[in-house]
């Protein structure tokens, strides 16, 4: 005597299997103080991280030019607000992913999961909304401080949203990226430790890794042009691709849009883009590559000209947007990975131990040089990003996860990575 | 009687090791079926190749009708699975868990929540519904683990050492409730390296060890197949030299392959031959002038009976014997 389930449509099903997965998610993490704990911990940070950064632009602002510019203080506080959520995010998501799937493995109660008629696809978007639910909420939470720009001026509305598209980006990037790391581990330790040096090496060894490819075709180029002009067509920058998972770069260039001075992050979104070549015949002011906040370009030559051209305009606008569709694209492959990782019918089996850190290298690559299906063929330091990617993939037993999408360009991509196994 | 689990040439291997080496199992609607093995031999392998966890290397099986292979969604549908180490989730109340696995299979809200009553009184922890999952005792979510397995009413219960854990009381009560399961309907697939507990419970046994199957079907059947004697223990009156007489008669029989004395006057017996040459045999010593008092079957023949199967040696010697 059998209960009879009606069959849905398959949409529903899994529309059905997220919203179980999720609810039971949210109960298990909103229980108790400790979300409250978190919450309230977060939003006092926020609120006293601006308060002295409030303070401290009205004083430097008052003393440079004996009034205080109210934009200016605006300006300052958004950046700051900026990097510091962008630095929540970046610890948070991690952090409320990293055990969804290793702790379920640790208890036995994923394959109790897998045995219900929810797809695995359904188990990790359950998994995923309820962790961005959870970071919504603390980014949502913040929004009240972050309206406290709007009494200062300087920065728009269209700026937070900017500022907030980003985040959320950001958000299901890591999001997504921890989930990964928790389905290739056994354990919820490894998988965290992972996730946070992942976190690390996305944002400033990228940053720190682009500054320093960048400095070497700085002085490689002055180096061929001695006695002669400096053409700066002749520069051969790391490519951008690179930088698109790092959401740093990317609140830089939602920062430009309100920067008035072509400095400071418009000079660095202006340099990332590889526009520099423009500035040829010495009539664009010559601006100073600013180191970025947060540990941007570490590994910066020394005393770069950057030159920027007058007639350029505003170049905001120019990185942002492609970085946010790189880090969907990454989040889409991520989601797809974990969904194969987790199926008991996936094609290709988790790595042994050793082997899982490779992937994760490998998945690094992947996000940093190779999901650039356009412009950054040319630059050669692209095709020696692949090699390194390739190295990985003659381990051809473990690391397919990762390697497959780590073509050397866009076209030769070997098909869509871990999604073609679905 | 119908079987509803058909398996035929699993196979499973990890790396070089083989887990699985073709196992074959039939197993009728309505039944307990045991599967018991050393540790090691395969049992979880199969059962999770059975709960569609693992995907076979080779062969297939048929769960009511559908194939594992083919349809694994409808595999899950009549399915109710309960791993080794049971999972229970932390900062969860005990009806939430239960509704959390209902919401999974797409149970309705109203069905879910008279279903949740239902289960818990099936399982005997009504009182407990509103308690935090990780504060239950080890039986307690040992048997929630059980009730999860049963919110979608599957028609099979993949079982996986269920008793692993629990002290003596509990396993009581976990035997109860299985036949319970069994007497509405449930066909219940239990593995276990503790033999005398599935001995009282299951209607058929499959013998596993190394991957294979050795031995499948009824307790009876097999024993009478494997021609594996039981073991009588025979009480008789009189001197120590009528007891000697006694056993050289015994001994002399065919159905009989050794006879030997115990202490004061028991023979302890290894025949070869059904409960007809076993009475037999009885009124034949009557007959002869022995005055038997006691004339009983040794219990735990399924654990000698698994002894002599999986380990090499003494099957050989009972080859021997015979």
């Amino acid at each position: 005597m059998s209960l009879v389930i009606p069959r849905r449509n398959a949409l529903r099903q899994v529309a059905g299997g997220i919203a179980a997965v999720s609810t039971k998610e949210l109960r298990g993490r909103m229980r108790g103080r400790r979300a409250f704990v978190l919450l309230t911990v977060h939003l006092v940070a926020v609120s006293g991280f601006a308060f002295f950064v409030e303070e401290i632009a009205v004083r430097s602002s008052g003393n440079a030019f004996g009034g205080v510019q109210s934009a200016d203080i605006g300006r300052a506080l958004f950046t700051a607000l900026l990097f510091f959520l962008t630095i929540v995010v970046l610890i948070l998501g991690p952090a409320s992913t990293s055990g969804a799937i290793s702790l379920e493995r640790e208890k036995q109660t994923l394959d109790m999961l897998i045995t219900t008629p929810v797809s695995s696809l359904a188990i990790v978007l359950g998994k995923l909304v309820a962790a961005l639910g959870w970071m919504a909420l603390l980014l949502l939470g913040s929004i009240p401080v972050l309206a406290l720009v709007f009494m200062f001026g300087g920065v728009g509305p269209e700026d937070l949203v900017r500022a907030y598209v980003v985040l959320a980006t950001t958000a299901l990037l890591y999001g997504s990226l921890g989930l990964f790391v928790s389905a290739l581990f056994k354990r919820t330790q490894a998988a965290t430790v992972l996730n946070l040096v992942l976190a690390l090496v996305m944002t400033l060894g990228t940053g720190g890794l682009f500054g320093g490819l960048s400095a070497l075709a700085f002085a490689d180029l002055q180096q061929r042009s001695v006695n002669m002009p400096v053409d700066w067509t002749q520069l051969r920058l790391p490519p951008q691709a690179m930088l698109w998972a790092n959401p740093f770069v990317a609140d830089l260039d939602v920062l430009c849009h309100s920067d008035t001075s072509m400095s400071g992050s418009c000079a660095v979104v202006l340099f990332v883009t590889g526009r520099i070549d423009l500035a040829q015949g010495g009539q664009a002011m010559a601006v100073q590559a600013q180191p970025l906040p947060a540990g941007g370009f570490a590994g910066d030559g020394p005393g770069v000209q950057v030159a920027a051209p007058q007639n350029l305009g505003m170049p905001e606008d120019s990185y942002w947007p492609v970085s946010v569709a790189a880090m969907l694209v990454l989040s889409m492959l991520l989601i797809a990975g974990t969904t194969q990782l987790i199926s008991p019918t996936r094609r290709w089996r988790r790595p042994r131990r050793g082997h899982a850190a490779i992937s994760a290298g490998g998945v690094l690559f992947a996000s940093g040089a190779v999901v650039s299906p356009d412009a950054d063929a040319a630059f050669p330091t692209a095709a020696s990003a692949s090699v390194d990617a390739d190295g990985f993939d003659s381990d051809a037993d473990s690391v397919g996860s990762a390697a497959p999408e780590a073509g050397p360009d866009g076209a030769t991509d070997r098909g869509a990575g871990p999604g073609a196994g679905t | 009687m119908s079987a509803i689990v058909r398996a035929s040439g699993l196979v499973k291997r990890y790396d070089r090791t083989v887990a699985v080496a073709g196992v074959d199992l039939e197993i009728g609607a309505g039944e307990i079926f045991g599967l018991v093995g050393p540790n090691g031999a395969g049992k979880t392998t199969t059962l999770r190749i059975l709960a569609t966890l693992i995907r076979p290397d080779g062969g297939d099986a048929e769960i009511a009708g559908s194939s594992l292979s083919r349809n694994p969604n409808d595999v899950r549908r009549v399915l109710g699975f309960m791993p080794d180490s049971f999972g229970v989730y932390d900062e969860m109340k005990v009806w939430e868990y239960l509704d959390f696995f209902a919401r999974c299979y797409g149970i309705p809200a109203d069905r879910r929540r008279r279903m949740i009553g239902d289960l818990l009184d099936l399982v005997d922890l009504g009182p407990k519904r509103d308690t935090y999952v990780q504060g239950l005792s080890r039986g307690m979510q040992q048997r929630l683990c059980l009730a999860h397995a049963l919110v979608h009413d599957p028609q099979v219960l993949l079982l996986d050492e269920p008793a692993s854990g629990l002290d003596p009381r509990a396993r009581v009560e976990l035997r109860e409730l299985l036949r319970e399961l069994r007497s509405l309907g449930k066909t219940i697939l239990v593995s276990s390296h503790i033999l005398p507990e599935l001995e009282e419970l299951c209607t058929s046994v499959a013998i596993i060890d190394r991957g294979r199957v050795l031995a499948h079907g009824p307790v009876a059947e097999i024993e009478r197949r494997l021609r594996v004697g039981a073991v009588y223990r025979i009480r008789v009156l009189g001197d120590p030299a009528a007891v000697e007489a006694a056993r050289a008669w015994l001994e002399a029989r065919a159905s009989v392959a050794t006879a030997a004395i115990l202490k004061d006057g028991e023979i302890e017996l290894g025949f070869q031959g059904d409960d007809e040459a076993a009475s037999g045999l009885l009124a034949d010593a009557v007959m002869a002038g022995m005055r038997i008092t006691t004339f009983a079957r040794a219990a735990s023949d399924l654990e000698e009976l698994f002894l002599q199967v999986t380990d090499p040696s003494a099957a050989g010697a009972a080859g021997a014997a015979a």
